[in-house]
């Protein structure tokens, strides 16, 4: 703004005259303004994190591999104490819970490999859940060890693998100050874990257990924590910390997850249609971003096997789809309307609509916006519309899946149908904005709309592939881009709907059992 | 305007809407009726002003009064009037476009002052109108003009001074009859 005023008397007449002016409006230019306003049941209550849900969610995500990642060891490599069948049944052959304990850690177990130096090694037992054996070779070599086999039949002792610990690893033990690296092979019905025990000397250990098919993955990026092991504490102290163990992948079982997803479906929704009004097609799709959908729901998976599994769930999701779009047709391409002041310039338009929620016929109205001046048929007009679609729907995914890799971090892919219930399907006018000066909206004149919902049941394809972190034994997160697409959907007078993919990422929290 | 009231606004409460436009209607219109060429277009602009009003209200920052801040939106609807209204003159040529019309609008004697202005402001060509309002009327300095229209301080100062002319010569009419 310019600080000081010209001294023209006539710049000084006109501002004095018009600064306080006003003028009065007309009478229903307050329905006409209402008219283009959207109707407050078409606003959503946006609460305050809706502008930044993106990067919320991808917050959120992220969050969670980093806090997995810096977990302290003790969460993730030894799960949970003795159950308590685990402690009954010790207490049966007369053994202490607090015995059962000491003497079955896995790192007495790997001290007791590691030191023993009788020919026939103790097994090697990672009991801290039931069924839970790892073994690097079984030799019964205690009274207590084949009781324990007898009593525990549910234990499953792998077969002795080419990598497993064995006298000949041990007198490598025994070389003074030598750097090995003795392979430990870790198994059980549960977990498939190999890894090496690498930089033993005769005074100190420092240990470190690397998953062998992680190290020749492409997931060996994954961080390997190494520990100590000072020989002559191993023995002394079975609390100490012990190489580092992943679990592996998981075998069969269930699993039970609650997710969450972000759908994005684009906007190429509302679709002009043959039928009444001009021959021409009116409705032209603005382009507009990709408004987000949420989705939560839960899934149960019956794992077949360490790669394939079964699963099947319910989500549901709720949201305002809102769509601004333009039409562009001539004047004279609407009927002639008689109800009015000036009967040859009022016309009448109507217009087909046709989105994923079902289809709707638009009666508009338009005059000249000043009457002495005509609008000549062939003159072009241009609306702006803005509609609300209000979707509710409920998903029943029946998935089968596929996981790749072992170790913490494994891929996953689904494939499947999805059944979708639609719950609610509504669509309101928002707003009417002529775009051309010369036409205007009948004034008082509310759009009308007359809505034919889409059926009730429609089914679609489900893809997705995304990554599954374990951070224990029993629960994992995973994030999957998803993409599914409801097949052929009609409305409930048989007429076709568009069916657009949505492109979404979900986000679960699984357990396992 | 408490900031609860803009909330209510935003809402979409309709009474609370219905509040500012009374309130401010009167000094709105009278900046339309300053830039549009009619009172027809005046009433589409006010509407679309309006509108954005109830739509951009969370962009008001509360520093200033809300009046100005107004004012800046319904110029900023007219100017952007304006210019669709050049484009479609350009594309479509004068046939068939709302001119102003060289109508000889009766300045009586017991007309208000102001409204025998904005009805000489309206016979100005929209290019001589636009100018003269922003400078004279919304304080703009001919730089700041020249970058709103996208025209050079050169042609700013021509136009204004061709606008003030014109203006003179319907002024000598008005008061001669």
């Amino acid at each position: 703004m310019k600080e000081k005023y010209s001294r023209d008397p006539l710049e000084e007449y006109f501002r004095k005259t018009l600064d306080q002016h006003e003028a009065t409006p007309p009478q229903d230019l307050w329905n006409r303004i209402e008219s283009g306003l959207p109707s407050p049941s078409t606003l959503p209550a946006q609460p305050w994190w809706a502008p930044y849900r993106f990067w919320l969610l991808l917050g959120a995500v992220t969050g969670f591999f980093v806090l997995a990642f810096l977990l302290p060891d003790s969460l993730l490599h030894y799960w949970g104490a003795v159950s308590p069948q685990d402690s009954s049944a010790l207490n049966e052959e007369g053994l202490s819970s607090d015995a059962w304990k000491r003497s079955s850690t896995p790192k007495q177990v790997l001290a007791d490999s590691l030191l023993s130096t009788s020919s026939s090694p103790a097994p090697l037992f990672i009991p801290s859940v039931k069924d839970r054996v790892a073994t690097s070779r079984h030799w019964p070599s205690s009274p207590d060890d084949t009781a324990r086999e007898k009593k525990k039949a549910t234990f499953l002792h792998s077969t002795p693998r080419k990598n497993a610990l064995s006298p000949t690893s041990k007198r490598q033990l025994d070389a003074p100050a030598a750097e090995q690296s003795i392979p430990v092979q870790l198994s059980n019905e549960e977990e498939d874990t190999a890894g090496y025990v690498k930089h033993v000397s005769e005074e100190s250990a420092s240990a470190e257990v690397v998953d062998e098919e992680i190290q020749r993955s492409l997931l060996s990026f994954i961080p390997v924590k190494p520990s100590t092991l000072p020989r002559s504490k191993i023995a002394a102290d079975p609390r100490l910390p012990l190489p580092y163990v992943r679990p592996g992948r998981l075998p069969k079982g269930w699993s039970v997850g609650l997710y969450a997803a972000s759908v994005f479906t684009p906007a190429t929704t509302q679709l002009p249609r043959g039928g009444i009004g001009p021959k021409r097609l009116p409705f032209v799709v603005q382009s507009q971003p990709p408004q987000a959908a949420w989705e939560g729901g839960v899934r149960i998976q019956k794992r077949l096997g360490i790669h394939w599994g079964l699963e099947g769930g319910i989500s549901y999701s709720e949201h305002v789809r809102t769509t601004a779009f333009s039409s562009r047709f001539r004047f004279g391409d609407g009927r002639h309307i008689m109800d009015g002041g000036h009967p040859h310039s009022r016309r009448g338009y109507d217009h087909y609509l046709s989105t994923p929620g079902g289809s709707g016929a638009v009666e508009l109205r338009m005059e000249p916006s000043n009457h002495t001046d005509v609008v000549q048929p062939g003159e072009m007009i241009q609306l702006k519309a803005q509609v609300s679609e209000y979707v509710a729907f409920l998903r029943i995914p029946v998935l089968a899946s596929y996981a790749i890799g072992s170790g913490r971090l494994f891929g996953t892919a689904r494939v499947g149908l999805v059944a979708e219930f639609s719950l609610r399907n509504d669509l309101e006018i928002s707003s009417i904005i002529s775009e051309n000066a010369r036409v205007r909206l009948v004034p008082g004149f509310k759009p009308g709309l007359q809505w034919t919902p889409a059926r009730t049941l429609s089914v679609g394809y489900w893809l997705s592939a995304g990554a599954t972190y374990r951070w224990s034994r029993r629960m994992s997160i995973s994030a999957e881009p998803t993409l599914t697409r409801q097949l052929a959907r009609q409305d409930i007078q048989g007429r076709s709907l568009p069916n657009p993919a949505s492109f979404g990422v979900n986000v679960g929290l699984l357990y396992h059992w | 305007m408490p900031s609860s009231e803009i909330e209510a606004c935003l809402q979409g409460d309709r009474r609370v809407q219905r509040a500012l436009y009374e309130r401010y209607k009167g000094k709105m219109f009278a900046v339309c009726l300053r830039y549009a060429s009619s009172y027809a277009e005046a009433e589409d602009i006010c509407q679309e002003g309006f509108i954005r009003v109830f739509r951009d209200l969370s962009q008001y920052d509360g520093r200033g009064p809300l009046e100005a801040w107004m004012r800046k939106v319904f110029v900023n609807t007219a100017l952007q009037h304006l210019e669709k209204q050049r484009r479609r003159i350009q594309t479509e040529g004068l046939d068939g476009v709302d001119v102003a019309e060289e109508t000889e609008m009766p300045l009586l004697e017991e007309t208000p002052p102001a409204d025998r202005l904005i009805a000489l402001l309206q016979q100005l060509p929209p290019g001589f109108r636009t100018v003269f309002n922003l400078y004279v009327l919304e304080g703009y300095t001919h730089a700041e003009i020249a970058e709103i229209l996208g025209i050079s301080v050169g042609t700013s100062k021509s136009q204004l001074l061709r606008a003030k002319a014109h203006l003179r010569r319907l002024l000598e009419k008005s008061l001669v009859e």
